[in-house]
């Protein structure tokens, strides 16, 4: 009995000890950690839309399902495919455009695409592929400049599909055509959403 | 003398890589460039050398019941404190190690130093055995991590030393490469002590 209880005593104190150590580590952290992730993020805007100087989150409204998609399944993944919409200002206050991230399913795993649109005329200034699992060296290529410049331009009024006006890489048809609907599908609900949400 | 034995049977006669085969999960997961290489074995090192002296600490108080969810408790404090820190001071390296730094909580060569040595012996040899240890699992790293970076890539620590006429072995980026080298690796280092036997041999002979 005496064992039992030196046991639980020991064992709660060691939890307890590991416990307060954690929460000074990351009340220490946890500041640091939300400015590089913001930092990360004010960059990655600042590549797809030059000119920015400030950037400011626009509230994401409820999803509506595309009309392409009237299966409650594709539903709810639109719902999710579009994760954030941020702002982007000039010096005068005056937007520039805005950015938002879309995500859809690579080779390797989650494949996330920020997109730089420019406003009033809604078109898309540069994309840049923040995350993603492809093969190294095969669908990797959906990162260089000749793969994603070939967005630079294009509206929601463009097909954006896949050897119609994205030409595909070869060997890496499934990412390539990943970056395509992500960038498709997110505009679709990015453009409205933004534009609702001013 | 005790310590230096404790210190170097880590880096050769026991590396946890090349001579125990032990946590080669990261070994085989991260090291596909030298960065990456280097600080994973820092990493597992810290973790190790902060966790066997704790261990070798309050080896008295824990009853032996509970010794091994109070290690794991112990272990995973220091993993999450390296992870944090990593995540706040060394964004880009972290994103790239990834799953493998909250892997360092499983990784076989911490409990493994701390339940057959920092259990039983003084705080400052499982000090030095921890380290030894950890530093020769770096070294493995950084030995596998240069032969990958160099032939995956055509480059070392992200500088491009074999100029723009090689073409680079893309499968030594991805999982075969790293069996592929660690298998080949493993090979050379039990060649060697074969090697150096047969010299000695040969020259007592002569004598």
């Amino acid at each position: 009995m005496r064992e039992t209880l030196r046991m639980i005593i020991v064992l709660t104190v060691i939890g307890m000890v590991s416990g307060l150590v954690l929460s000074l580590t990351n009340s220490w952290t946890q500041p640091i950690i939300q400015d590089n992730l913001a930092r990360r993020l004010q960059e990655s805007v600042l590549e797809v839309l030059p000119g920015t100087k400030s950037v400011r989150s626009v509230e994401l409204p409820a999803q509506s399902p595309s009309s392409d998609h009237p299966s409650p399944g594709a539903d709810q993944k639109n719902k999710e495919r579009v994760s954030m919409i941020i702002e982007s200002l000039d010096e005068s206050e005056e937007p520039v455009g805005f950015a938002f991230v879309t995500e859809e399913s690579g080779y390797g795993g989650v494949l996330k695409v920020l997109v730089g649109v420019h406003v009033p005329e809604m078109k898309i200034s540069s994309i840049t592929i923040l995350e993603h699992g492809e093969t190294p060296g095969i669908g990797s290529r959906i990162e260089g400049a000749e793969f994603r410049d070939q967005f630079i331009g294009l509206t929601t009024n463009d097909p954006i599909t896949l050897n119609r006006d994205i030409d595909n890489l070869t060997g890496a048809t499934v990412s390539a055509k990943a970056v395509t609907d992500a960038v498709r599908l997110g505009l679709e609900i990015a453009v409205p959403a933004y534009e609702g949400g001013r | 003398m005790r310590m230096f034995k404790d210190f170097t049977k880590g880096l050769w006669a026991e590396n946890p890589t090349f001579r125990l085969l032990i946590g080669l999960c990261p070994v085989l997961g991260v090291t596909t460039s030298v960065v990456n290489g280097v600080s994973m074995g820092v990493a597992t090192t810290f973790v190790l050398v902060c966790s066997s002296l704790i261990i070798s600490l309050l080896k008295k108080v824990i009853p032996s019941g509970v010794r091994i969810p109070a290690y794991i408790v112990l272990i995973s404090t220091f993993v999450t404190i390296v992870e944090l820190v990593m995540k706040a001071f060394m964004p880009d390296i972290h994103s790239v190690l990834g799953v493998f730094i909250p892997l360092i909580a499983v990784n076989c060569i911490v409990l493994g130093r701390a339940e057959a040595y920092a259990s039983k012996m003084p705080v400052i040899w499982s000090g030095f055995d921890a380290l030894g240890m950890g530093l020769g699992f770096t070294w493995a790293l950084v030995l596998l991590s240069s032969i990958r970076e160099l032939l995956g890539e055509g480059k070392l620590l992200g500088y491009s030393v074999l100029g723009d006429g090689f073409t680079p072995w893309k499968i030594m980026g991805q999982a075969p490469g790293a069996f592929i080298t660690l298998g080949l690796l493993l090979g050379l280092m039990n060649l060697i002590p074969i090697m150096i036997n047969k010299f000695k041999s040969k020259s007592s002979k002569a004598e």
